[in-house]
C-alpha cells in the first residue's frame, strides 16, 4: 500500500519535471539566431541575444565571424578579438544573414570554467557514493 | 553560475556546524545540483539549450528535491531540508551574478522576467579559484590540529 502512494507520489513529481521542461522548451518567448537564419525575412532587425556556446571562428576586416550550431555568422563589430574564443552579444540581425553588434562580452575564462567545474561534481558524487548505496530491489538509498 | 569549486568552497564554510555531520554531503550535492543537471546539457548538446532551461529554475528544483528524497527510506524531511539549503545556496550565488541578457528566471513558469544583483561576470570568480583552495586548506588543517589537540588533553 504505502509502495503505491510513494509510486503515486514519484509520478506525480515525475510528470510535473517533465512538464516544466517542455514548457521551458516550446513556450519561451526568445529569438534565436537560428530562428533568425531559419527566417531571415521575419527576423530584419530584431535585436537578439547570441550567447549559447558561440565561439569566435575568423577576424575579419570589419569585424569576425562567429560559428553558433554549426552554422558560421558575419558580425560587424570590434575587430580586437581573437579565434576560438567564446563570445557574448546583443546583436541586430539583418536579414542578409549577418549582425550589427549592440554589446557583446569575450567569456574569456570560459574554458577553464567549465573544465575546473568537473573535479568538485566528481568529488561530490564519490562522497555521495561512499555515503550511500542504491538498493535496487526496494528502490531506495540506504546509509553505508 | 560561478564555477563548481567556488559553489562548493562556499559549502564548505556554510557546512561547517555539527548539525551538518551527518547530511553534509546532501548540502554540497545541494549547491551544484542546479548546474550538474542543466549545464552538461547545453554544454555538450547546444541545440537542446532550451530544454534546459527550466532546470535551473526554483521550482523545478524544489520538485526534483521532493522527487529525489523518495529514494530515502528514512530521514526524508532532512534530505529535503539539506538538499534545499544546499540549493538555495546555489541560487544565492548565482544572484550575485550580471549578464547581457536575462540571467535567471526565478519565477518560471509564471514569469520569464530575471532578476540579478548584478556584481561579477560569471567567469570572475575563476580567478579566485586558488584562493578557496588555499583557504578551505587551512581551515581543514586547523581543525585537524584542533581535534588532535583535544584528543591529548582528553
Amino acid at each position: 500500500m504505502i509502495w503505491r502512494y510513494r509510486l503515486l507520489r514519484v509520478a506525480v513529481y515525475f510528470s510535473s519535471l517533465v512538464l516544466l521542461v517542455l514548457y521551458g522548451r516550446f513556450f519561451h518567448p526568445f529569438v534565436t539566431l537560428q530562428m533568425c537564419l531559419a527566417d531571415p525575412e521575419k527576423y530584419d532587425g530584431v535585436t537578439i541575444h547570441v550567447g549559447n556556446e558561440a565561439v569566435i571562428v575568423e577576424v575579419l576586416p570589419d569585424g569576425f565571424s562567429l560559428e553558433q550550431l554549426g552554422r558560421r555568422v558575419r558580425v560587424l563589430g570590434p575587430r580586437d578579438v581573437r579565434v576560438g574564443e567564446f563570445i557574448i552579444l546583443n546583436a541586430v540581425f539583418h536579414k542578409e544573414g549577418w549582425l550589427e553588434v549592440k554589446r557583446m562580452r569575450i567569456a574569456e575564462k570560459r574554458r577553464a570554467k567549465i573544465w575546473l567545474s568537473v573535479f568538485p561534481a566528481v568529488f561530490i558524487c564519490i562522497y555521495f557514493v561512499a555515503r550511500f548505496r542504491f538498493d535496487f530491489r526496494t528502490l531506495y538509498f540506504e546509509e553505508r | 553560475m560561478p564555477d563548481l569549486v567556488t559553489h562548493t568552497a562556499a559549502a564548505y564554510f556554510l557546512s561547517r556546524h555539527r548539525c551538518f555531520q551527518r547530511y553534509r554531503v546532501l548540502f554540497y550535492l545541494g549547491t551544484i545540483l542546479p548546474d550538474i543537471l542543466a549545464r552538461p546539457i547545453h554544454i555538450i548538446f547546444p541545440q537542446l539549450y532550451f530544454y534546459s532551461v527550466a532546470i535551473h529554475t526554483p521550482i523545478f528544483m524544489a520538485i526534483f528535491t521532493l522527487f529525489f528524497s523518495e529514494f530515502f527510506r528514512k530521514d526524508r524531511w532532512a534530505v529535503v531540508k539539506f538538499l534545499g539549503a544546499g540549493i538555495v545556496v546555489h541560487f544565492a550565488l548565482d544572484l550575485l551574478q550580471k549578464h547581457l541578457a536575462a540571467g535567471y528566471y526565478w519565477f518560471f513558469p509564471f514569469s520569464w522576467k530575471s532578476f540579478e544583483i548584478g556584481l561579477f561576470w560569471p567567469e570572475d570568480f575563476v580567478s579566485l579559484i586558488p584562493l578557496w583552495c588555499v583557504l578551505v586548506l587551512a581551515a581543514e588543517i586547523l581543525q585537524r590540529l584542533k581535534e588532535h589537540s583535544s584528543h591529548r588533553t582528553a
